[in-house]
């Protein structure tokens, strides 16, 4: 579904990302962990063409990333970054369905698609009409998965979507999130420094080092079949969190946090 | 479709002002005259006089200074207009050596601009005292000032900076003053009535010589040029109209210094209208009586108003069009926008009254110049703010839209205008209060409104007057400034008015 050739990016001299191979199976969830600055959110951008590699192949679906093809993978793929990048002068109800109207779509398609959404993310309908000022942050997370789900795309890219949230909203915008991967069509690729999140959601984890791939298996062999002395290290800089973080309180509410 | 209505609407505006003015122009005698009271009640005689031979005659009042009549003459928007002497050689043809009248006139005909003979007085500088004063200090001629030199001396800025005003006046009767301060002529008269100012410049004919009581100190050493007023006229308009020459050559010689003196005692210290002065003048003068009655001004708060809210919506409407793409193009290529934003703040450096000068050999006089005027100076606030609201949307918000695939158009309509509505609205509230202020500066060159009044006022020293203009200037920048506030709950989403 996506696919990365020896993709480098490097801004001036600096090498910020690569040389990176990575293929990611259609319908898999994929967690992309890391420390800040490895070129974690580098891979999401490149793989929507907002920032162009210095060199190598982009694949999404079969289809290689090239200025004409832009728009259309673009619409195909669904993209939430930490801080929701809701535009702040459109309801809720707007924010989610702008693309969807630009396709042209039906009033009652949309309506009944937003009301598919709500509920799939536990969106309260009657906030639907509110602006993005007027929600909380775990709301706002919502709203921004809603908007990147609402053409149903093949590929979710989320970029700590959960980064900014307190973590009780955060661990129930988690149990959403999991029911959203379960669906089987869609291959998504989930960037998180956080080994919590990794651990709930990885059918596969790619850890990365300034740029490059350190590790790239299922969860636990980053637990006991570390690659390298930088993956144990960094496993064990979150093993605390990680341990306690089984422990959380029941799921609650997160309407008016 | 809201646009289309607008749009609409202003074309049938600018049809309705511009043909009658286009047609009727056609026949009629245009005189215009200069912004002070002199030369207003000149034009006025000369616009009677001119009716008086059956043809349809205009007088443009009021229009702005020496520049803006003598490029609307040359030019073709006025036909006719009294001038000084002195002005055309040291001015006008600064530079060029014409010691006769002839030579003038020869100068003159190669503008193909034509000169009656002297209508009669001397409107020179001169160097008035209080007359009390001049008398205990036995100071008749400036010869005798140069014993005082303790004297509180202050001329119009005008005076000081000119050539042959206070430097040259100096060094010819080597004048030994060194305490001198520039001063507005009206300021000065109250300086020398208070006792503050012991001297000033005044013109010879000014009306207050009499009504204040003041010495003019005899020019003993000849220094001062000759100011005789004069009519200049277009030599075709002459080849055209010979008989309205004809009947303005008889001008020639009536108007000696007391007459003049007298005829603006009348205006300016017994605010007569000048309409009224100049038919009596004509009637006892040449026992003309004039065929024009002078046009009573009634619902003139009305008619400013219209003058003043054309200029000022129209000029607006204009820069609104113009600029909001102007500041898109700026934000969205930065190398074009840095040259965008230069020049329209280049254009905002230029003088107003430059600005207008410039204007007339290209548009006339009247509305158009001053609708120019004011559209290129609201310009700027718009382009800038345009900018400004585009470039100030966080770069994660772009980015969000491009990520969804929105195309930059869609971008451009749906996300990034309506998120930079209010700073460009902003823009537009600040041309809009600016222009109403700077719209008071268009009837230098008659384009009417609130400045009208104002100008009509400090020429005749009365405040009533100018107030007429000045209030109601400042409630419609007011009203503006509030419907402005409105409109902001109109044109910029809920959303981005929920942080303040």
């Amino acid at each position: 579904m996506l696919k990365l050739e020896g993709v480098t990016k490097s801004y001036g001299t600096t090498p910020a990302l690569g040389p990176l191979d990575l293929a990611l199976a259609a319908g898999s969830t994929t967690v992309v962990l890391g420390p800040s600055g490895c070129g974690k959110s580098t891979l999401l951008r490149i793989a929507l063409g907002l920032i162009e590699p210095t060199s190598g192949k982009v694949h999404v679906g079969g289809i290689a990333l090239s200025p004409t093809q832009l728009p259309l993978i673009r619409r195909r793929t669904g993209y939430v970054t930490q801080d929701g990048g809701l535009f702040p002068h459109l309801t809720a109800r707007a924010n989610t369905t702008i693309m969807a109207r630009q396709a042209g779509w039906s009033d009652t398609r949309i309506a009944d698609r937003l009301h598919e959404l709500s509920a799939l993310t536990s969106f309260p309908t009657p906030a639907l009409g509110r602006f993005p000022g007027e929600l909380s942050g775990g709301q706002r997370q919502r709203v921004a998965l809603m908007r990147a789900l609402m053409l149903d795309p093949d590929l979710l890219l989320l970029d700590e979507p959960l980064g900014a949230l307190d973590p009780l909203i955060r661990y129930d915008l988690q149990e959403d999130l999991s029911n959203i991967f379960a669906d089987a069509e869609k291959t998504v690729v989930f960037v998180t420094h956080d080994l919590t999140e990794a651990a709930h959601f990885a059918d596969e984890v790619v850890l990365l080092e300034n740029g490059t791939i350190a590790q790239r298996g299922p969860f636990s062999d980053l637990l006991y079949k570390p690659a390298s002395e930088f993956v144990s290290r960094f496993v064990r800089a979150q093993r605390l969190t990680f341990d306690t973080g089984t422990d959380l309180p029941p799921r609650g509410s997160d309407a008016n946090s | 479709m809201r646009i289309a209505d607008v749009l609409a609407a202003a074309a049938l505006v600018t049809i309705t002002i511009g043909a009658p003015s286009a047609s009727e122009a056609e026949r009629a005698v245009r005189v215009g005259s200069k912004k002070f009271t002199e030369s207003v009640i000149l034009g006025e005689i000369a616009t009677q006089l001119a009716a008086s031979t059956g043809v349809d005659a205009r007088h443009r009042a009021e229009l702005g200074g020496t520049r803006l009549l003598w490029s609307a003459l040359v030019s073709g928007e006025v036909d006719v207009y009294p001038e000084y002497t002195g002005t055309l050689r040291y001015e006008i043809f600064a530079g060029h050596d014409l010691p006769t009248d002839e030579d003038l006139a020869d100068e003159l005909a190669r503008a193909g601009i034509g000169m009656t003979p002297a209508l009669g007085f001397n409107n020179t500088y001169a160097i008035g005292m209080q007359a009390p004063k001049a008398l205990a200090l036995r100071v008749k001629t400036i010869t005798d000032l140069a014993e005082f030199d303790e004297l509180e001396i202050a001329f119009t800025n005008e005076f000081m900076d000119r050539e042959d005003g206070w430097p040259g006046l100096r060094r010819h009767y080597r004048l030994p003053h060194m305490r001198v301060v520039g001063l507005d002529h009206d300021l000065a008269y109250r300086g020398l009535l208070s006792g503050r100012i012991d001297a000033t410049d005044l013109y010879s004919t000014d009306a207050e010589i009499q009504h204040y009581d003041l010495a003019i100190l005899e020019d003993d050493k000849d220094y001062f040029p000759e100011y005789r007023a004069v009519l200049l006229y277009r030599l075709d308009f002459a080849r055209e109209a010979p008989e309205v020459l004809t009947a303005l050559e008889r001008l020639a010689g009536t108007l000696p210094d007391d007459t003049m003196i007298d005829l603006n005692v009348r205006s300016k210290i017994y605010h007569q209208p000048e309409p009224q002065i100049a038919a009596s003048f004509l009637r006892q003068a040449l026992g003309i009586i004039p065929t024009t009655e002078p046009t009573a001004q009634t619902s003139r708060l009305w008619s400013d108003t219209a003058a003043h809210l054309q200029l000022v919506g129209l000029s607006l409407f204009a820069a609104i069009i113009v600029a909001l793409p102007l500041g898109m193009l700026a934000a969205k290529r930065r190398r074009v926008g840095r040259v965008i934003l230069a020049v329209v703040g280049i254009v905002q450096t230029i003088p107003a009254l430059a600005l207008l000068v410039f204007m007339v050999p290209v548009l006339g006089i009247g509305a158009a110049p001053a609708l120019a005027a004011l559209f290129l100076y609201s310009l700027l606030p718009i382009v800038r703010n345009t900018y400004t609201g585009l470039t100030d949307i966080s770069p994660s918000i772009l980015e969000a839209a491009d990520a969804m695939g929105l195309a930059a158009i869609d971008r451009l309509r749906l996300i990034e205008m309506p998120m930079a509505s209010r700073s460009i609205l902003a823009g537009i509230k600040t041309s809009a209060v600016i222009n109403i202020g700077t719209a008071t500066l268009g009837a230098l060159i008659g384009a009417g409104g609130y400045g009208q009044p104002i100008l009509t006022g400090i020429r005749l020293n009365d405040t009533m007057l100018i107030l007429q203009g000045a209030v109601p200037a400042a409630v419609l920048a007011l009203v503006v400034q509030l419907l402005f506030d409105l409109s902001d709950r109109i044109f910029v989403p809920r959303g981005l008015r929920l942080e303040g």
